[in-house]
């Protein structure tokens, strides 16, 4: 298997827009789950011995007090000698020195930060625990432990976001002069603070045209700098772009271990109980820890290869399903006509309108 | 010959055991405000007369649809006959006859009164009297009954006792010294109530060997027996296998089955005056047996009907078509199986340009309308797109005709036409002091015309106004409670047709015409009216992929418009490995709520804007 994921569920704090799976961070907990995840991974040591691509998510993977991240460095050394691309998720306060120096002779090759905005204020609404030049002390202590490929998160549409303050915000992106830059539009999601906040009348958020505005200034500036907007969200330096990512929005095989992970490998997709007690209960019990199957299905992968620029490699697609992409789902005709869609060199991609309404292709092929 | 000499003597002793049976028969329904606890002292009464247990009660009795248990009113009526022992060891025949509570359903209420020689009337010792239970009691005194009242929920913090007293006395004209005080809740005051059943309600009157007059005040639908009609024998004997005939609707049947409901079924031989039950005929269509309607013998009929009846007439109308244009055959099939048990429904198929296949239908008012569109959409699952309600106008033609609208759509060319008139109602609102302002100003904007003000007792004041139906069907009441922190009630009666100054109105969207948003208009609030349409469908219609004006007409000129602008951005902006099954749900819901859109040309049309022209809040 060439791509791995492994989730931390951790979080010392949590943000109002998150609505990942994730819990507050102890140590107790966090030590017994690394000894149910060890279980996790040897029982697919055979699967996982060649893969290439590692990515450790979260939750907070950097909340992980360093003792157990090193145990874990050690495990994926031993189980996983061939990895090529391995990526972990760090909230900036987290990255001192020692952490830093960690990672890099773990073999960590990129390390992804969650920034999203540099205004003080907006960083405080959001219930994020740095400041601004924290980002930077980071990002400098990484360069100097040898990590350079490393990614920022940032956030548009946030509330009361002004384009002024967007502006800034790239600026400073750009200042930092990271390969790689996730740029998302903030989305209320269930379950969240900001929903509760949003449902009270308590939140001002931009209107869709400012939103739309926001994007398309996202992409013109990152563009201009050099990065290339190889996904909706993502914008990196050339042969930056995140290899994990990639194979997956390609519809390549995953195997996900840890608490609410997901797999998709041999046509199905699976995921694990996302409450990390379960998780830790089923393993040290000698049970499994997945909880629901599904086959992986040909609209997935629609969804998921036209996000890339690139977008579906038509002809790998009829393979990988056997059945003719037009004959499969004739609505695409339509897209193709209202110039949502095109295609080139065998490949179905977004235009530069349909990038901003992709929903409305999913939506049409989705469980058709 | 022996035989017949037995029989008649076994005949005799019947009909004295009949008349002193009926002594001891007592009828009576409960009149009282939503709310103010007519449920829990009927769960009461029952209780104490160990008639059933509350559990079984509540799976059979008064509230028995789920919908009616959710609003809090009593849609169906239904009769529970109880045993009750009183102090002078007698043991008497109680009927309690329910009523449905609310302004759509008065007549129901004047013929289930009129079963009853007493009606206990339940005020709240916190609220006092609503306009509702008002009307009720003015139903229950023209129907010449002996009124008990009951003050209930003395146990309130805020009870003001002194203070309903006086209002039974100034409103009322009843003696406020025989009020029973009562916290059903408690089980105060049963007993009291018990006796005073006994002691002061009269027998019924009746003759039994007179030719049968028995009421029809309810029915239910059985699709074993046909419809199973509630009756109350007014005059003679009713027996198991006697042809009968309904007098209004002349159809004659024999009856296979009668007897009571203590609540459950139990068959009797016969039934004589004062007797209170059901019978079974099978009778296919409850059009046959409506409500009001008198039951006599085929061969020796009386020669009066009882006074009273009324062929119902629907009031409001609107669209009913379902979402899913393959489901119109169920649709119909669900309205028929509805109108079995239900008279006043009229339904009959209607061609919509923007809609497709569907009903024009007609219900006594609104609650009646959205019961059964509830009805529809849970009984019988069929997703439904309702149009705004309409009344019946009367369009005078030049050329002299006269035609009856109920659909905007067929309104005719205004060059067409001399004159329209509308239905009007006369309204009573009751309304504690402090909101008198508040009423008047909403009564004046839905076009009322003031008729009186009266005072009763310091705080309560009744406004009378004359409204045109239509402005009070939709909203009123729901409008009338806000502006008065729901203290305020309503009860209307229809007053005639007027003429007014009407013109039709159209909408466009995307420049096509709608034509189930169509609607009739007075001409001084047709601007006013087309900028809050079409604003209020910018709102409710989401962007589309294109750019969408929305358009108010009258005779072709556009009087209001609003744009719709393009949808810009849509697109999730975050999807990786773990999120694909999550994404995709997110993705699905938003995809069914665009399917329970309708296609208007190109453009997606959500339904709660159907409903929208009536629904303003200006």
């Amino acid at each position: 298997m060439q791509a791995i994921y492994i989730h931390i569920p951790f979080c010392r704090r949590i943000c109002a827009y998150c609505d990942f799976p994730r819990e507050y961070a102890n140590p107790d907990k966090q030590s017994a789950y690394i000894d149910a995840l060890f279980i996790e991974l040897d029982a697919h040591a055979e699967r996982i011995r060649d893969a290439g691509y590692l990515y450790i998510g979260g939750g907070t993977p950097s909340a992980l007090p360093l003792r157990l991240l090193r145990r874990l460095f050690e495990k994926i050394e031993t189980l996983m000698p061939a990895l090529e691309e391995v990526s972990i998720e760090c909230n900036p306060e987290d990255v001192d020195e020692r952490l830093a120096r960690l990672l890099s002779e773990s073999g960590v090759t990129r390390v992804s930060f969650g920034v999203q905005t540099f205004q003080a204020q907006t960083l405080d609404l959001l219930g994020r625990s740095h400041t601004p030049e924290m980002v930077k002390e980071g990002v400098d202590r990484l360069r100097h432990a040898g990590i350079f490929n490393l990614n920022i998160d940032m956030m548009y549409a946030l509330p009361e976001q002004s384009m002024q303050s967007l502006e800034a915000d790239i600026d400073q992106a750009l200042e930092i002069g990271v390969p790689h830059i996730s740029y998302y539009g903030l989305e209320v999601e269930k379950e969240t603070r900001f929903r509760r906040l949003l449902d009270l009348g308590r939140l001002k958020l931009p209107s869709e045209e400012a939103e739309a505005t926001m994007y398309q200034r996202v992409i013109e500036r990152l563009t201009l700098a050099g990065y290339n907007h190889y996904e909706i969200s993502a914008f990196a330096k050339p042969h930056y772009a995140c290899k994990y990512n990639r194979h997956v929005w390609k519809n390549g095989e995953y195997l996900g271990l840890g608490a609410a992970a997901h797999s998709a490998y041999e046509g199905e997709r699976r995921h694990n109980t996302a409450r990390p007690r379960h998780y830790v209960d089923r393993l040290l019990n000698g049970g499994s820890p997945c909880e629901g199957k599904a086959p992986v299905t040909p609209d997935e992968a629609i969804f998921l290869g036209l996000r890339l620029r690139e977008g579906l490699d038509i002809h790998a697609f009829e393979t990988q399903f056997n059945v003719e992409l037009g004959d499969r789902f004739p609505i695409l005709d339509s897209f193709l006509e209202k110039g949502l869609l095109k295609i080139d060199s065998g490949r179905m991609q977004f235009t530069e309108k349909g990038r901003f309404l992709g929903n409305q292709v999913f939506m049409a092929v989705l469980g058709e | 010959m022996r035989v017949l000499s037995l029989e008649r003597k076994s005949a005799m002793t019947d009909m004295t055991q009949l008349k002193k049976r009926q002594k001891r028969i007592r009828n009576f329904s409960i009149i009282a405000h939503i709310d103010h606890g007519k449920s829990t002292l009927a769960d009461r009464i029952l209780e104490k007369t160990k008639s059933i247990t509350s559990r079984e009660m509540r799976e059979q009795l008064l509230d028995s649809m789920d919908l009616e248990r959710e609003r809090g009113i009593t849609i169906k009526l239904n009769a529970v006959q109880i045993a009750y022992t009183h102090s002078d060891d007698e043991s008497y025949i109680f009927h309690l006859i329910d009523t449905p509570g609310h302004v759509d359903f008065t007549y129901e209420v004047s013929r289930s009164l009129a079963a009853c020689e007493g009606a206990l009337l339940v005020i709240d010792a916190a609220q006092g009297i609503e306009a509702q239970t008002l009307a009720n009691v003015y139903l229950a005194l023209d129907n010449d009954l002996e009124i008990i009242p009951v003050i209930n929920k003395i146990d309130l913090k805020n009870a003001d006792v002194d203070k309903v007293k006086q209002d039974i006395e100034d409103i009322i004209g009843l003696d406020s010294e025989e009020a029973i005080l009562a916290s059903a809740k408690e089980g105060k005051g049963i007993d009291e109530i018990l006796d005073a059943l006994v002691e002061k309600l009269p027998p019924p009157e009746g003759d039994p060997e007179a030719p049968l007059k028995a009421l029809i005040f309810d029915s239910i639908y059985d699709p074993y027996r046909g419809v199973i009609p509630s009756i109350r024998v007014m005059e003679g004997t009713l027996r198991k296998g006697d042809r009968i005939k309904i007098m209004a609707s002349e159809k004659t049947y024999e009856v296979s089955d009668l007897g009571v409901n203590t609540p459950k079924e139990e068959p009797k031989p016969f039934l004589g005056p004062g007797d209170v039950g059901y019978l079974v005929a099978s009778i296919k269509s409850v059009e046959n047996v409506q409500v009001g309607d008198t039951i006599t013998h085929a061969d020796t009929p009386a020669d009066n009907p009882l006074p009273g009846y009324k062929a119902m007439t629907p009031m409001v109308y609107c669209g009913l078509f379902p979402l899913d244009a393959s489901r119109y055959n169920d649709l119909r099939e669900a309205f028929d199986k509805l109108k079995l048990n239900d008279a006043s429904l009229r339904y009959e198929p209607e061609n919509s340009q923007a809609l497709g296949f569907g009903f024009r239908c007609g219900f006594l008012g609104m609650l009646h309308l959205e019961i059964i569109q509830e009805r529809i959409e849970r009984e019988f699952g069929i997703d439904l797109i309702a149009t705004a309600p309409s009344v019946v106008y009367h369009v005078h033609l030049k050329n002299g005709e006269m035609v009856r609208i109920d659909n905007p759509t067929f309104f005719p060319h205004q060059q067409d036409i001399e004159r329209i008139e509308e239905p009007f109602v006369t309204a009573t609102v009751m309304t504690p002091k402090e909101y008198v302002g508040n009423v008047m100003e909403l009564c004046e904007g839905k076009r009322g015309e003031y008729r009186d003000m009266k005072y009763y007792g310091e705080y309560r004041v009744e406004l009378t106004y004359d409204f045109p139906l239509l402005e009070i069907v939709y909203d009123f009441f729901d409008k009338l409670k806000s502006v008065s922190k729901g203290y305020a009630s309503l009860d209307y009666d229809f007053k005639g047709y007027q003429e007014s100054d009407l013109v039709k109105m159209d909408i466009l969207i995307n420049y096509e015409k709608v034509d189930a948003l169509s609607l009739i208009v007075h001409r001084d609030f047709a601007y006013h009216r087309g900028k809050a349409i079409t604003e209020k469908l910018k709102e409710l219609i989401p962007r589309q992929m294109f750019e969408v004006p929305v358009q108010a007409t009258m005779n072709n000129r556009v009087i209001a418009r609003s744009t719709i602008r393009a949808l810009r951005k849509n697109v999730l902006s975050k999807c990786y490995g773990g999120d694909v099954t999550r994404k995709k749900k997110l993705l699905e819901r938003q995809k069914e709520g665009k399917q329970r859109m309708k296609h208007v040309g190109k453009v997606e049309i959500p339904q709660e804007a159907f409903l929208s022209v009536l629904s303003l809040d200006e």
